[in-house]
């Protein structure tokens, strides 16, 4: 067995219970720790030994993982469903957010669209953020990394006023280049005025999304 | 109902008054006819043209009065004019009968006229002049007496087996007794009357019931022409599904043999058919029920108190071709290649889009999308397609609604209801004509209370110049230059129709996925486009710049199959079932747009 899938465990046990600063520094011990082994030659017996107590060791930090994620603050920074936060007087975030790519087989063009919400079910679920924009692309990795041309609507609650860019006026949708540390497509959008239906221009300083894919 | 129109089209060519309805612009046009029953128009130009020049008599003679006193009047033609108006007053009374509302703008109209001869007989009968015409025609009766016994009789004795002689007879004895008896005094008249009174009577008992006979046989027989069949539509729709199943193609009349999507075009031509003859069976049923209302006298034709018949039978008939859209759509799925299913699916998008927009929007939607996923699951790879064009844009779309629905709740403050608008502005207030009863509290029914051309006169220039908005406007065909916004009480409005600029069009376009070579791919996409493309409008906004009255009768009887878009699919205007509709209004307006509500946003005109 390689040790390198070790750290593959590791990883994804940090990944699903929320990556925290302290956890990466925990991962890297841990591989710092495996690395010895991974290129030289083993016993059996050693080997077995190092795949208990790495084991153990990846089940603790999984623990400690959830521990950290659990923690408003933290939580906020970076969980695993990714996450949204638009810049407004009154800030706007959610701790999820969802990256979907539609395209079609007859060369119709594409959308991608950053959810705050679970595209399933809607935008049902508020603050509710919709960050939208035509591409060409049909792969994930052509769109990664490219600045879109879209639109964004906005509703911070159930009943509230809608709040979008105007049809026509698109903006600057900056999509990150592809990390394959981190499970989430992420999009930040610069200075944005967003009009209500009464004509009410609302400016946001910046809007991030970090969208988990499907 | 299309040769009455086209008759009614040439008769009003070449008559001399000028039909139609009152407007703005023409407050004096007379109310238009309906002629369901053969004659009536005919019968309404004459009264209106006798009654119009009576007026003028009278208008012109009270200004004389007005400077020189009672001797201005020329006793023969007071009497005449008299006459005139009293014989107006019984056409107008069979008019009624025939079911047209001019009947009652007739009457009010004579009416006023009698007040007013009245007047001018006083005038006229207190001046030594007038004196001495009174003593010869109280010896003209004297000595004409025995004589006119004699022919009232006759005119009795004809009454039963020559009605229409003996009417004509006895509305010759009218008049000739017009123009004698209103210049003698009550009481000496009064042993000379009872021979006119008889024949009089004889006359029109006959003629009454003969009269509301045929009425009722008309508009019965009109009734049946226009009623929609939905059990023969059903076995249309079953017989053409079952040859799409067996060979994707089915035979419509005077196509030949065509496939699905031309099928359920024929299908929406006839859906459009039967919701204009269910509106116009809405109109005929409102003048027959004149017949049944206990105030005319009349014997009762059967009440229609209570649910109203018509309104299940729109509902009815909605339901029905819903069913066959659902039955051809999935007879077509079971034979199509799978090749051939992108192109179907596409053309009954378009199609049930535009049926979505002309009824129940939700049930045209749930129904059409159960059909299409049948001839969906034909193509794995199209379907997909669909499936992800339907997951890309419905957020889009449920934003942008949420967005409107803000939209439309600020637009009142500025663009008022428009039937409230008209409403409040043609009260009848502290005296004047208006077609509103002063209390606000009373039916919001607009009602002839005096007579058309005076209503509008009053009315008018308070109704052009608000500003007021109203929603559902459709183009009436997609080459029509103007949109129809659907009845909101008793008002509808026309407003010309708005073409969005390219700009505006293409970035909707590129929001929907859509372009040249890539329709939409689900019914509310397909809808959208439509709304921005063709001009059917969720609402608008604008400021009214004419109006017309109109009879709520004649204008659901003569209701084009093309105008009955203001009534939507599966509906039809209701109406109090406790009285007459004979008196009862429409106002139309139209109004110039100031902006305009499509599905995905809000246009707003340059400059307005």
């Amino acid at each position: 067995m390689n040790p390198f899938s070790f750290f593959c465990v590791g990883r994804i046990a940090l990944s699903q219970s929320g990556l925290a600063n302290t956890v990466i520094l925990n991962t890297l011990l841990l591989f710092c720790s495996l690395l010895p082994c991974g290129f030289t030659a083993c016993s059996k017996e050693k080997m077995d030994e190092m795949v208990s107590s790495v084991k153990q060791q990846a089940q603790t930090v999984a623990e400690q993982a959830k521990a950290i994620a659990a923690s408003p603050a933290l939580a906020e920074i970076v969980p695993a469903t990714g996450r949204s936060e638009v810049q407004m007087p009154t800030p706007l975030s959610t701790n999820a957010a969802y990256f979907r790519l539609y395209s079609f087989e007859d060369g119709r063009p594409g959308v991608v669209q950053f959810t705050s919400y679970d595209p399933e079910k809607g935008p049902n679920a508020y603050p509710a953020l919709l960050v939208r924009a035509n591409t060409v692309a049909t792969s994930v990795s052509a769109v990664a990394g490219q600045t879109l041309m879209g639109r964004v609507f906005l509703q911070a609650a159930s009943g509230s006023p809608v709040l979008m860019t105007p049809e026509g006026a698109l903006v600057d949708v900056d999509i990150a280049p592809l990390n394959p540390e981190i499970k989430t497509i992420n999009a930040s959008i610069g200075s944005v005025t967003l009009y209500d239906a009464k004509g009410q221009a609302s400016t946001a300083s910046g809007i991030i999304v970090e969208g988990v894919q499907p | 109902m299309r040769r009455v129109q086209l008759g009614f089209a040439i008769f009003a060519m070449f008559s001399t008054i000028a039909i139609g309805n009152p407007t703005v612009q023409d407050p004096t046009k007379p109310l238009a006819t309906h002629n369901t029953v053969p004659g009536a128009a005919e019968l309404a130009k004459a009264v209106y043209e006798a009654s119009m020049a009576a007026e003028k008599y009278v208008v012109d003679c009270e200004q004389a009065v007005a400077k020189k006193g009672g001797v201005a009047i020329q006793a023969k033609m007071l009497a005449k004019w008299k006459a005139t108006v009293n014989q107006g007053i019984r056409e107008a009374e069979r008019l009624q009968i025939m079911g047209e509302p001019a009947a009652v703008d007739i009457l009010l109209r004579n009416h006023d006229l009698t007040v007013r001869l009245n007047y001018l007989y006083v005038a006229h009968n207190t001046t030594p002049a007038g004196q001495v015409v009174g003593r010869k025609a109280l010896m003209q009766f004297q000595r004409q007496a025995a004589a006119k016994q004699k022919e009232c009789e006759k005119v009795s004795a004809m009454a039963a087996l020559q009605p229409e002689v003996a009417e004509a007879a006895a509305d010759k004895l009218s008049m000739e007794l017009d123009t004698l008896v209103h210049f003698v005094g009550l009481q000496e008249r009064g042993p000379y009357l009872p021979p006119y009174y008889a024949a009089r009577a004889a006359a029109d008992a006959v003629m009454t019931k003969k009269r509301i006979a045929t009425a009722r046989q008309k508009f019965q027989e009109a009734i049946q022409a226009n009623l929609p069949d939905p059990v023969a539509l059903t076995s249309w729709a079953n017989a053409a599904a079952s040859q799409l199943k067996s060979t994707g193609k089915a035979t419509v009349e005077g196509q030949g043999d065509v496939a699905g999507p031309q099928v359920l075009e024929e299908l929406i031509r006839r859906w459009g058919v039967g919701h204009g003859g269910l509106q116009r069976v809405q109109g005929l049923r409102w003048a027959l029920r004149w017949h049944s209302t206990g105030s005319n006298g009349y014997e009762d034709s059967g009440s229609v108190n209570g649910d109203d018949p018509t309104y299940s039978e729109a509902i009815a008939w909605t339901d029905t071709v819903l069913a066959a859209m659902a039955g051809l759509i999935g007879a077509d799925a079971e034979s199509i290649q799978p090749a051939k299913v992108a192109v179907h699916h596409q053309q009954y998008l378009k199609q049930t889009a535009s049926m979505a927009r002309m009824g129940d929007a939700r049930k045209v939607q749930t129904k059409g999308n159960e059909a299409l996923a049948v001839l969906l699951a034909k193509n794995s790879v199209y379907e997909t397609n669909v499936k992800t064009y339907d997951a890309a844009t419905k957020d889009l779309i449920t934003f942008q609604t949420r967005w409107l629905k803000d939209a439309v709740s600020n637009i009142p403050q500025d663009f008022p209801n428009a039937d409230g608008v008209v409403r409040d502005r043609s009260r009848a207030i502290g005296g004047m004509a208006g077609l509103y009863a002063e209390d606000p509290n009373a039916p919001m029914q607009a009602t002839l209370f005096h007579p058309a051309h005076k209503t509008m006169m009053a009315i008018a220039p308070k109704l052009v110049g608000p500003k007021v908005g109203t929603s559902d406007v459709l183009r009436i065909s997609p080459t029509s230059k103007t949109s129809a916004v659907k009845f909101m009480g008793r008002t509808y409005a026309t407003v010309l129709a708005v073409t969005i600029p390219e700009p505006d069009l293409q970035s909707i376009k590129l929001n929907l996925l859509v372009d040249e070579s890539h329709p939409p791919l689900s019914i509310s996409t397909a809808k959208a486009i439509d709304s921005v493309l063709l001009g059917h409008y969720s609402a608008i906004g604008g400021t009214i710049v004419s109006a017309q009255i109109e009879a709520m009768i004649t204008r659901f009887v003569t209701m084009s199959d093309g105008m009955a878009i203001v009534v939507p699919r599966g509906t039809v205007t209701g109406s109090s079932t406790d009285h007459s509709m004979l008196n009862q209004m429409a106002v139309r307006i139209d109004i110039d747009p100031s902006w305009v509500q499509h599905d995905l946003g809000i246009y707003r005109i340059p400059g307005k």
